[in-house]
C-alpha cells in the first residue's frame, strides 16, 4: 500500500497569522470554520435572521481590516463571535432609529416540529425581543457563543464580576419572563 | 442552586434550537468573494489602538491624563474638565464634584460636577454613588454616563452575589427604607411601618437598618425583600454604624449615648441566634465609622481608651491591635478608617469637627491612606466630603 502523505491543516495560530498577513486562502478557511458560530450568535442580539447575515458578513469586513489586532494565544473564535454580536447590535440600533415593523419576525422551525416546542420558541423570541440589545449581547456570547465571563469582559471592556453579576440578573429576569409567559 | 443550574441547561437548550435554523453549512469562498466585490476586502493601516488594543490604549490615556492632571494642579488650576477615563480606583468628593484619580491621588477627571458627600463604588465596580446636599442619592457610571437620581440621605450597597445584584438599600428622609436599581433607578420600597433614622448596612442575603435604638432587618429577594423585622434593641440611645460581617452571619453595630459627654460602644449578634447580643468594646469614638476586616475576623474603629486610636477589635474576644493614634492626623480631628476592599489597605477620612457640630457631623475632609499595619501613611486628597478607595485594576 502507498503511503499517502498529506500537508496538515495550520493551526489556529497559523492560520491566524497567515490571514492576518493577507493570505486569501487562510482568511476563507477562518470563515469556513466560523462563520455559523458568527451568525448564530447574531441572531440571538437580532432575533432576526437576515440581520445576524448581515452582522456576519460587516464583522468578516471588520476581521479582515482588524485580524494584525488578534495576539497569539487569544481565543480568534471569541474574538470573532464579539465582533459579531458587536455588529448585531449596531445594526439593530441603526434599524431602530428608522421607523421599522417589529423586531421578531422569525419562522417558528420546521413544522413537524412539536406544537409544544413551537409555543416555547415562541416565548423565547418574546422574551428576547423585550430584552435590551446589550443584555442579547450578554446572552448571546456566553450561551451560543461558549465564551466565559472573563472572555466576554475582555471583549466587551467590562470587570469579569461585572459581568458576572449582569448575567445573574439577566438569567433571574428571564426565568421570570419565561415562567410567565 | 441547582435550580438555577437546571434552568441555565433548560436556556442553553432552548437557545440553541433556537439557532439551529441557522443551516451549519457554509459556503466560505462565496463569502470572501461577495466581501471582494463589495470592495469591503481593503486592509487598513494598523492604528495605535489596533496595536495597543484598548485595554493598553486606555492606560496609556490614563497615564497622560494623570501627567496633565498634576501639571494643571501644579498651576492652580481647579480639577473641572472631563475626561474619559477607564475606572479609576479612587474616587473623592472635592468642591468642584466627583473627581476619579490614581490610588496615589492624582486627579484623573470630574465626572459629576457640583457638591456631592461619601461617594462609594459599588461591590462590582460598575457603579459610583454619592449623597446630594438637596436630599437625593446619585448613582451614575464611572465615565459619568447613566446618571440616576433617586431621593435619599444615605445608601449602602447589595453584593453583586445577592438577589438582583448590585443594588443600592436607600434611606429617604422620611425613613422610608428601598432598593435601587442602579440601571434604571427602579425603585422597591422595603414595606415596613419602622421609620428608618440611623444606619444602614447589606449582606449577599438580608439588609439591615437602624431606628433609634432598633435594629430591623429583611431578607433579600429578586423582587425585593420579605416583611422588615426587629432583630434586636440595644440600652443605648442611638445606633450609629450597622456592618454585616463579610460571610453576613454576624452583624455589629456602634451605639452611642449623649449626656454631656458622648459614649459609644461597640456589639455583635449572631444572626441565627439573635437577641443575644455580645458587648465587644465600650470605648470608641462617637463618630468613627466600622469596618469589618476581609476574613471577617475584626472590626476597624477609632477607641477612645488612650487618646483616639485607629484600632483593630477582635470581634470574639474583643483583643485589640493599635494601629495609628489620631493626632498623627491633626489635632482636634475626628477619623473615620474602613478597608478597602480587598483588605490591601485602610482608607481614612478625617475631618476637623466644626465648633457647633451636631454628633456625627464633619467639616471638610482630608482622605488618607495606610497599610494593613498601620504603615505607610498618605495624603491622597483634601478638603473633601469623603472618598472611596478601591483595589487597583
Amino acid at each position: 500500500m502507498a503511503l499517502v502523505t498529506r500537508e496538515p491543516w495550520p493551526g489556529d495560530d497559523d492560520v491566524l497569522r497567515l490571514a492576518a498577513g493577507g493570505d486569501r486562502d487562510a482568511f476563507t478557511r477562518l470563515v469556513a470554520l466560523h462563520h455559523v458560530a458568527m451568525v448564530r450568535v447574531a441572531m440571538v442580539v437580532t432575533a432576526d435572521r437576515e440581520l445576524a447575515e448581515d452582522a456576519a458578513q460587516a464583522a468578516w469586513a471588520t476581521a479582515w481590516r482588524r485580524l494584525g489586532t488578534v495576539r497569539s494565544g487569544d481565543s480568534v473564535r471569541s474574538w470573532l463571535v464579539a465582533v459579531a454580536a458587536n455588529e448585531a447590535r449596531m445594526m439593530l440600533r441603526a434599524r431602530r432609529r428608522r421607523p421599522t415593523v417589529r423586531l421578531s419576525v422569525v419562522d417558528a422551525g420546521p413544522s413537524e416540529a412539536d406544537p409544544g416546542d413551537r409555543i416555547a420558541m415562541l416565548d423565547l423570541e418574546r422574551v428576547l425581543g423585550r430584552l435590551d440589545p446589550a443584555d442579547r449581547v450578554l446572552l448571546g456570547l456566553r450561551f451560543v457563543g461558549g465564551l466565559e465571563s472573563a472572555e466576554i469582559a475582555h471583549h466587551l471592556g467590562l470587570s469579569a464580576s461585572g459581568v458576572r453579576s449582569r448575567l445573574s440578573r439577566l438569567l433571574q429576569r428571564l426565568r421570570s419572563e419565561l415562567d410567565h409567559a | 442552586m441547582r435550580d438555577d443550574a437546571r434552568f441555565e441547561a433548560v436556556l442553553d437548550e432552548a437557545l440553541a434550537r433556537y439557532v439551529a435554523r441557522i443551516p451549519s453549512d457554509v459556503d466560505a469562498t462565496a463569502i470572501v468573494d461577495a466581501l471582494d466585490t463589495a470592495g469591503r476586502l481593503g486592509r487598513s493601516r494598523l492604528t495605535l489602538r489596533d496595536r495597543l488594543g484598548e485595554r493598553w490604549l486606555g492606560r496609556l490615556r490614563l497615564a497622560a491624563a494623570v501627567a496633565l492632571a498634576i501639571a494643571l494642579v501644579a498651576l492652580g488650576a481647579v480639577v473641572g474638565s472631563r475626561w474619559e477615563p477607564e475606572p479609576a480606583p479612587l474616587v473623592i468628593a472635592t468642591p468642584a464634584g466627583l473627581v476619579l484619580g490614581t490610588d496615589t491621588g492624582s486627579p484623573v477627571a470630574n465626572v459629576a460636577p457640583g457638591a456631592h458627600a461619601d461617594p462609594r463604588w459599588s461591590s462590582d465596580d460598575a457603579w459610583l454613588a454619592a449623597t446630594r446636599p438637596d436630599g437625593s442619592v446619585v448613582v451614575l457610571r464611572p465615565d459619568g454616563a447613566g446618571r440616576v437620581e433617586v431621593p435619599g440621605v444615605a445608601f449602602a450597597w447589595t453584593p453583586p452575589e445577592a438577589p438582583g445584584g448590585a443594588r443600592l438599600l436607600v434611606r429617604s428622609s422620611d425613613g422610608t427604607v428601598a432598593l435601587v436599581d442602579p440601571a434604571d433607578g427602579t425603585t422597591i420600597v422595603i414595606p415596613t411601618t419602622i421609620t428608618a433614622s440611623g444606619a444602614l448596612a447589606t449582606s449577599s442575603s438580608q439588609v439591615a437598618w437602624a431606628s433609634g435604638a432598633e435594629v430591623y432587618v429583611a431578607d433579600l429577594t429578586e423582587d425585593g425583600t420579605s416583611h422588615a423585622r426587629l432583630l434586636t434593641r440595644t440600652p443605648r440611645s442611638s445606633i450609629r454604624e450597622l456592618a454585616f460581617s463579610p460571610d453576613g452571619a454576624t452583624l455589629a453595630w456602634l451605639a452611642a449615648d449623649c449626656l454631656g459627654t458622648c459614649e459609644a460602644s461597640l456589639s455583635t449578634v449572631a444572626m441565627d441566634a439573635p437577641p443575644a447580643v455580645h458587648a465587644v468594646e465600650e470605648r470608641i469614638a462617637v463618630d468613627s465609622s466600622l469596618s469589618w476586616d476581609p476574613s471577617g475576623s475584626s472590626l476597624l474603629i477609632v477607641r477612645t481608651a488612650d487618646g483616639p486610636t485607629i484600632s483593630l477589635v477582635d470581634a470574639d474576644d474583643g483583643r485589640i491591635v493599635a494601629l495609628l493614634a489620631v493626632d498623627r492626623l491633626g489635632v482636634g480631628v475626628s477619623a473615620r478608617p474602613r478597608w478597602v476592599a480587598g483588605g490591601t489597605a485602610i482608607l481614612i477620612e478625617a475631618a476637623t469637627t466644626p465648633p457647633d457640630a451636631t454628633p456625627g457631623e464633619r467639616g471638610p475632609v482630608i482622605v488618607w491612606r495606610m497599610g494593613p499595619d498601620g504603615g505607610g501613611l498618605t495624603s491622597l486628597a483634601t478638603d473633601t466630603r469623603g472618598g472611596d478607595l478601591r483595589v487597583s485594576p
